[in-house]
């Protein structure tokens, strides 16, 4: 009983909020100012955590559970019945943690960091309604209702980007986060309809995740249109959590995103939404398992999407811009892990990237509250000494995405490395290890963009309150630690156990032996420790340029520089070249149809109608000859008259 | 001589009858084209009254032309006639200038 009241309260707590906020935000905010908004939108997701800890803590020594609680019947249509139920299990009380542990941190850092603002009761209230639906997405019991969740997280994603929409261009990011997203969910949908109309009809279908395997494994030889049907479940499912996760081609939404306050980005762009998409794959994956080629579209797509996002990384001069894409790279990381079978990997680098990517988005709200909403990376410098605190929390936030050895970024990207390599896929590990190097550059980079090279002129920094310190500080001490409760207890390892087990999977390939992967550990740390020494070369000493044009890129640069330069400077124009030619191209399609029909209307339907016109036409002229009182005429019509009933009494009489 | 070679005659007859009634602007000439129409019909009642099989039928062919040439006489009046009171009205017999009875 207590059990259903603490499980049912980790959801109910943020929506208790949203809902109290939604009736009264407004006005407890106009009376009595941002305390009571700041507390009732803090203390219930507090609530949630406390909540999801005191489960977790009773749970450590069982790692195999898995509880449902169903709330009551939602609806039977036919042989199709649902429930509202929730599910527990170890994993998901992981992710419950996250979300609400640091969107707790994020929310007592927004307290500050959205001080003054004229809707402060709105933002609240839209981070709560977020926290429900994606608490609502992870823990539900079947389909339908984390199908619920996952428009509800999209939808607030729409709300909170646009949240200062009386900005026009906000408005159109969350528009565009919205719309994107909307196509995921298309596949989303797709999945669930075909799965549906597939099962046989004596059976009962509840979509619920416990029954996924089961499922798989009946549908495993069925057919659609000559294609393998589990096959085209899990694409369609894979299309909603690259949609979700904003991995190519669904990835353009992302970086308009960062137009939303910086607590949002560190939530939902680092925390949470974006790892619905791998959520889902994690609790899909008996369906997966019979999709070896979905699983290789995918690894694909997250390769591709890998090297990408960290290849624009490398010239984005907007610091959130840089960790948006940093987001899309290290999103795809998982998903690699994912489509070779890593499931403890990828989720074990999941928790870890939530806790050093929300780490670095927080340094960078503080950097740009500090210097009055600046984010250009060019017209900053030299901040170390200014403001410390921020510098050392980022830099260690920066030491973890890299791999620096022993932080959890190094635990959980070198445990998705080894995974490529023991079970053969070598692409895999090479794109993983290009990724590793490209991302320690941006990273660094932007690093010594922001605190070390010299600034154009000095800038007036203020300092920043104890409530963005504090979550900082924390996630920074989880950042470094994390890692290490996986090693010695391994507790990650067993946590995707009770949902997927192990048993499932077949492994393929002899383990190497340690004394290999030593090697190749080593080689990846002196890989990232190598992009350390070139950005510092690079933009340590750097200096700001007059203009971002191509003549001041290269200058007077040769040969190779040269070369170098161009590639900065069409780097920087990819994602607005990408932007438009999308468009562009899906205008051009329009317009060649639209000429195509032109033609045809134009030569065969107007002759066609000006046929008839005519034809009509000539015959009322004539016919009006009849009446036009010639004698002649009238002569004329009395013969034709007369030849015809002849003719026709001879043939027909 | 067969029956065919008078039909024809008469045919051609009609044929040319209403040829001229068509074609001629002149009242008088159209008058000629109605006469020559007549009497195509007669032509084909005789040609019928003398191939024809039955006593009968012969003698009422003979007749019925006779007859036919009286009507076009009488018919022929009357065209006259109206042709002059059009004269005294219109000032004119020719075809294409009379052009009120539309309405």
């Amino acid at each position: 009983m207590m059990m259903n009241f603490i499980f049912l309260g980790i959801p109910c707590a943020p929506f208790l909020a949203c809902l109290l906020l939604l009736f009264f935000g407004r006005k407890l905010q106009a009376k009595f100012g941002e305390a009571p908004v700041e507390t009732v939108g803090i203390s219930f997701t507090v609530i949630a955590f406390v909540f999801s800890a005191s489960l977790w803590v009773a749970s450590l020594g069982n790692t195999g559970f898995v509880y449902t609680l169903k709330l009551s019947h939602w609806f039977t249509v036919g042989h199709i019945s649902l429930d509202w139920a929730l599910r527990l299990s170890p994993m998901l009380l992981v992710m419950s943690l996250i979300i609400t542990g640091i969107g707790s941190l994020i929310l007592l850092y927004a307290s500050f960091y959205m001080h003054k603002d004229r809707s402060f009761w709105r933002f609240y209230l839209y981070m709560n309604l977020f926290i429900t639906a994606m608490l609502l997405f992870v823990l539900a019991d079947n389909l339908l209702v984390a199908f619920v969740g996952w428009e509800g997280i999209g939808v607030c994603s729409y709300l909170l980007i646009s949240f200062w929409f009386h900005e026009e261009e906000n408005a159109t990011s969350g528009r565009k986060a919205f719309t994107v997203n909307r196509l995921g969910d298309l596949g989303f949908l797709a999945g669930i309809l075909l799965l549906i109309s597939s099962l046989p009809n004596t059976m009962m279908i509840d979509l619920r995740f416990a029954s996924i395997a089961k499922q798989a494994y009946m549908l495993q030889h069925q057919m659609i249109y000559g294609v393998p049907l589990l096959e085209v479940i899990a694409f369609c499912f894979m299309i909603a959590a690259i949609g979700k996760s904003a991995q190519l081609p669904l990835f353009i939404w992302l970086p308009d995103a960062m137009a939303g306050p910086t607590p949002v980005s560190a939530l939902i762009h680092a925390a949470t939404m974006v790892t619905a998409g791998i959520c889902l794959i994690i609790r899909l994956f008996p369906l997966f398992l019979y999709a070896p080629t979905t699983l290789l579209i995918l690894s694909i797509i997250a390769g591709t999407s890998c090297l990408y996002a960290a290849l624009v990384a490398c010239f984005q001069w907007d610091i959130k811009r840089v960790l948006a894409y940093s987001t899309m790279s290290q999103l795809s990381y998982m998903f690699l892990a994912l489509s070779i079978g890593g499931l403890k990997e990828g989720f074990f680098h999941l928790v870890t990237h939530a806790a050093f990517k929300a780490l670095l988005f927080m340094g960078a709200g503080s950097i740009i509250v500090s210097l009055h909403h600046e984010q250009d990376m060019r017209n900053m410098g030299g901040l170390f000494k200014k403001m410390p605190f921020i510098a050392v929390t980022f830099i260690m936030g920066t030491l973890a995405i890299t791999g620096f050895p022993f932080t959890a970024g190094y635990f959980s990207k070198d445990a998705i490395l080894e995974k490529a390599w023991e079970t053969g896929h070598y692409g895999v590990w090479v794109v993983g290890f290009i990724g590793a190097g490209l991302t320690a550059f941006y990273m660094w980079r932007a690093v010594f963009l922001t605190f070390f090279a010299k600034p154009a002129k000095e800038r007036h920094v203020e300092s920043i309150s104890y409530r963005m310190k504090i979550p900082m500080f924390i996630l920074a001490f989880l950042a470094l630690f994390i890692g290490w409760i996986n090693d010695s207890h391994h507790l990650f390892n067993q946590y995707v156990d009770a949902d997927i087990p192990d048993a499932l999977f077949l492994h393929k390939g002899v383990a190497e032996s340690t004394f290999n992967m030593a090697y190749l550990n080593i080689i990846t740390v002196a890989w990232g420790v190598l992009a350390f020494i070139l950005a510092f070369a690079l933009y340590a000493q750097w200096r700001p340029a007059k203009a971002n044009d191509l003549a001041a890129h290269t200058g007077n640069k040769k040969g190779l520089w040269l070369t170098l330069a161009r590639f900065r400077s069409l780097g920087y124009n990819m994602e607005r070249f990408v932007a438009q030619t999308i468009p562009y191209v899906g205008i051009q399609i329009v317009y060649a149809v639209a000429k195509v029909t032109a033609l045809f209307d134009f030569y065969l339907l107007r002759n066609t109608f000006d046929e008839v016109a005519n034809t009509t036409l000539l015959t009322s002229e004539g016919l009006q000859k009849a009446q036009s009182g010639n004698v002649k005429t009238l002569a004329l019509c009395a013969v034709t008259l007369l030849c015809g009933v002849v003719l026709i009494s001879i043939l027909f009489l | 001589m067969t029956i065919d070679m008078f039909l024809i005659v008469s045919t051609l007859l009609f044929v040319l009858g209403i040829a001229t009634f068509v074609t001629k602007k002149s009242a008088i000439a159209m008058l000629v084209g109605i006469e020559l129409m007549i009497n195509a019909a007669a032509l084909n009642f005789a040609v019928f009254a003398r191939y024809a099989l039955s006593e009968a039928v012969r003698v009422t062919g003979t007749i019925w032309v006779l007859f036919i040439i009286v009507v076009a006489v009488a018919e022929a009046v009357v065209v006259l006639s109206v042709m002059i009171y059009t004269y005294k009205n219109q000032g004119t017999t020719e075809m294409d200038q009379l052009t009120k009875l539309h309405g």
